[in-house]
């Protein structure tokens, strides 16, 4: 188990759990960010502040600090 | 009153669009995410009946988490409208979970599929979609062909079934029977503080229904719907194997060695038609134009009225500002065209995803990248394009720090005043006046983040837009309205500043005439700012009064000074002996003053042209501390870099050398010292890095 932002760019993950602030966490669960869902890393900013996700066939740029925990596999 | 019909869906599913096109608005649209930032209301009518259509800002959720959200929230849950719920086909799914919220709401929905640009494989059956959601389909191009929205009807009959599978029995006693009973323990499931307050229930009820609630209780439901929606597009829609935003060009486009250069190549590209080619061909041709026009009319005003004030007013204030505004509009034209270009592509997403990084470390957003290089163009038409920026407090950054960006107008007075000075190593000081410009743009942008302009990041979860082909009508559409709102709003602004400056500069303080500007009320403000200027090295009245007349547009500053040196402005080669001549009125001393100067008129207050545009975008307010901030940067650094010339010239190379050792090993010394004093993260994640990403 690791955290997403610990992810390699181009490889899939399932996710395990999806924790962090309340408000975050509800968002990510509304866009389909929910446990068993398959994510891929599709590409990550050059200083690493901003990662983009493909999940559920559409993509998602979201700032890393709030993958943290995401919990992938 | 006229019923009202709220058009809701997530966001870039193309509201707006639909909205244009069905109330025949021109509301502003974009392909991304929160164009719309407020609700728009349009009265339409629909088989014979009179509605209020109402745009509403995107959402993913009756749960708000932005303030354009909670418009959104508010108005549906606030009020029995109908709603029209648009759906993106591409991206279906997810659409869809806003459609499942709003029938748990009870809504009285029309779910309209928006196929724009729709993938072939992708098919929908509607009947069956009807069928299972139990509210009525149709089907549109939201831009084109909206025919179908006759079939326009509105109800809600199915309670959602998979709502049986989650279980409310933990928390359902808090709630009596009335018929938002289901709508309350959803959003109880949701955690909706607000929205439990709004009902009625106090902060320690709610604290006790929490609770009460299973830790999981967000996922179970969420869970729920997804599963629902899973099965509702196996039996819908026949399988697309495709991801929506995701592209073969990011593949070069967002590589990490490809992607500066392309960007700055595309960049490249715009700025070289814009401003040099294509844009400056056009701004002459506009402008000889308008000379044809403008000619016989001052020719007969000579005839009639003699060559005094009046054939003046006309011809310089007038005729000038008009000129003036009519050179920009080509540009403006242009920088819009490759604005929306860029934008309905969807490659700005791209963009501000690669910039992200650098620019959010100054509180600018990725977005800004393109309106800060389109500043060295030309500010007043680049802090237009700031308008499309998705948070409020970047886009006044950036609307503010743009005009340190040098601009091509500044290009003379380099030109001019440091070749005068420099010769052939000019280059490296013009070279170093823009970069200078970047920095001081960079520093005041930090500087405001850091105090009343704090970017709101913490939202930072948006949809990346896939690539489109943009139409011509709506480029067409684009540039109309951008033109047409530089030409009324600024425009208009331009002229009349125009005309105050030329009174300004052609009375004086007696409301006498002068002809040449010997005793006008901007040489005597000149003269009694000259003082002002004594610690930036420059004193000389006529330099203050070229500045003075320079906020009308930066290429009067060299006519000014030709002006007042008795030389006429079209040989540069005469001007710049004049200014090395000790008896003319404006001389530089020293080239510590010269240096100064050429700093402050990069750095001081934009032309009259930019403010009225800032006064367009971002406000008095922010406009009017724009203004100080720029004086105050001009002149404090215009202070620094003429005492550090001042400073090399007298006390030689050396004396800098050891002073700039000193400044270097402080700056050490106070790096170790927070290096030693840092904190260890106070998050205590598992997966810290080395620098912790949390902050």
């Amino acid at each position: 188990m690791i955290s997403l932002i610990n992810g390699v760019v181009g490889r899939k993950y399932k996710i395990l759990s999806v924790g962090g602030e309340e408000k975050v966490a509800r968002r990510f669960l509304e866009l389909g960010i929910i446990a068993g869902q398959v994510v891929t890393i599709l590409n990550i900013s050059p200083l690493k502040k901003v990662f983009l996700v493909e999940i559920r066939g559409y993509v998602l740029s979201v700032r890393s600090a709030l993958l943290v925990d995401v919990a992938v596999q | 009153m006229t019923e009202e019909i709220l058009l809701v869906g997530n966001p870039n599913a193309g509201k707006t669009t639909f909205f244009n096109s069905l109330v025949r608005a021109n509301e502003h649209v974009g392909n991304w995410h929160g164009v719309t930032v407020e609700e728009k209301k349009k009265e339409f009518s629909l088989g014979g009946k009179k509605y209020m259509l109402v745009d509403t800002p995107g959402i993913y959720s009756l749960t708000p988490l932005s303030f354009e959200e909670e418009v959104s929230t508010k108005l549906i849950l606030g009020s029995n409208s109908k709603i029209i719920n648009i759906c993106d086909l591409n991206n279906l799914q997810r659409n869809l979970y806003l459609t499942l919220c709003l029938i748990e709401a009870g809504k009285e929905i029309c779910v309209v599929l928006n196929e724009i640009d729709r993938r072939t494989k992708f098919k929908v059956s509607q009947k069956k979609l009807e069928e299972i959601l139990g509210v009525k389909v149709i089907e549109v191009n939201a831009e084109k062909n909206i025919t179908e929205i006759k079939k326009l009807q509105f109800f809600n009959k199915k309670t959602p079934k998979y709502l049986k599978k989650v279980d409310f029995s933990c928390i359902s006693h808090y709630f009596s029977e009335n018929n938002n009973k289901t709508l309350c323990l959803i959003k109880a499931f949701e955690r909706d503080r607000n929205f439990l307050l709004g009902e009625g229930f106090k902060e320690s009820e709610i604290d006790e229904i929490f609770k009460n609630l299973p830790s999981s209780s967000m996922e179970t439901l969420a869970k729920a719907r997804y599963q629902f929606l899973d099965e509702v597009i196996s039996e819908c829609c026949q399988s697309a194997d495709f991801v929506y935003g995701k592209s073969k060009f990011d593949k070069i486009l967002l590589n990490k060695f490809l992607a500066f250069p392309c960007f700055f190549l595309i960049l490249g590209a715009i700025f070289y038609l814009t401003f040099f080619s294509l844009g400056a061909f056009m701004s002459s041709a506009l402008s000889s134009l308008l000379g044809l026009i403008t000619e016989p009319i001052s020719q007969f005003l000579i005839s009639k009225l003699g060559d005094g004030f009046w054939c003046s007013l006309f011809n310089d204030a007038l005729f000038g500002g008009l000129n003036t505004v009519l050179s920009f509009l080509p540009q403006v034209v242009l920088l819009f065209f490759f604005l929306s270009l860029l934008e309905d592509s969807g490659y700005l997403s791209r963009v501000a995803f690669i910039f992200e990084d650098i620019l959010g470390k100054v509180g600018l957003s990725g977005k800004s990248v393109y309106t800060l290089l389109m500043g060295f163009g030309c500010s007043t038409t680049a802090i237009m394009t700031a308008r499309n920026m998705d948070n409020k407090n970047s886009k006044i950054k950036t609307a503010l720090v743009c005009p340190y960006m040098s601009c091509s107008a500044k290009i003379p007075i380099y030109a001019v005043v440091g070749g005068a000075f420099f010769g052939a190593s000019n280059i490296f000081v013009i070279l170093g006046l823009y970069l200078l410009g970047v920095i001081v743009a960079i520093t005041v942008s930090k500087i405001f983040d850091m105090t009343f302009l704090k970017s709101d990041n913490t939202t930072f979860i948006l949809e990346f837009p896939p690539y489109r082909h943009m139409s011509l009508r709506r480029t067409m559409k684009v540039l109309l309205a951008n033109s047409k709102q530089f030409l009324v709003k600024i425009g208009s602004v331009m002229i009349a500043m125009n005309v105050i400056v030329f009174l300004l500069s052609s009375f004086s303080f007696s409301f006498r005439y002068c002809a040449n500007g010997e005793g006008s009320i901007l040489q005597s403000l000149g003269k009694f700012l000259a003082p002002c200027f004594a610690p930036l090295g420059f004193d000389n009245w006529a330099v203050v009064s070229a500045l003075l007349a320079g906020l009308i547009a930066k290429e009067v500053v060299v006519s000014s000074i030709a002006m007042f040196n008795g030389i006429d402005a079209g040989s540069t080669q005469l001007i710049k002996e004049s200014i090395l001549l000790p008896t003319s009125v404006v001389y530089f001393a020293s080239y510590a003053s010269v240096l100064s100067f050429l700093v402050f008129s990069l750095l001081y207050v934009p032309c009259l042209a930019s403010i009225s545009t800032l006064l367009d975008e971002v406000g008095k307010k922010w406009t009017l501390i724009g203004v100080i901030v720029e004086l105050f940067t001009a002149y404090v650094v215009s202070f620094i870099v003429f005492n550090i010339a001042f400073a090399i010239e007298i006390y030689g190379w050396a004396f800098v050398l050891i002073l700039l050792a000193f400044v270097f090993i402080l700056l050490s010394l106070i790096f170790i010292y927070r290096f030693i004093k840092r904190k260890k993260c106070p998050f205590n994640c598992k997966n810290c890095q080395k620098k912790c990403l949390k902050k």
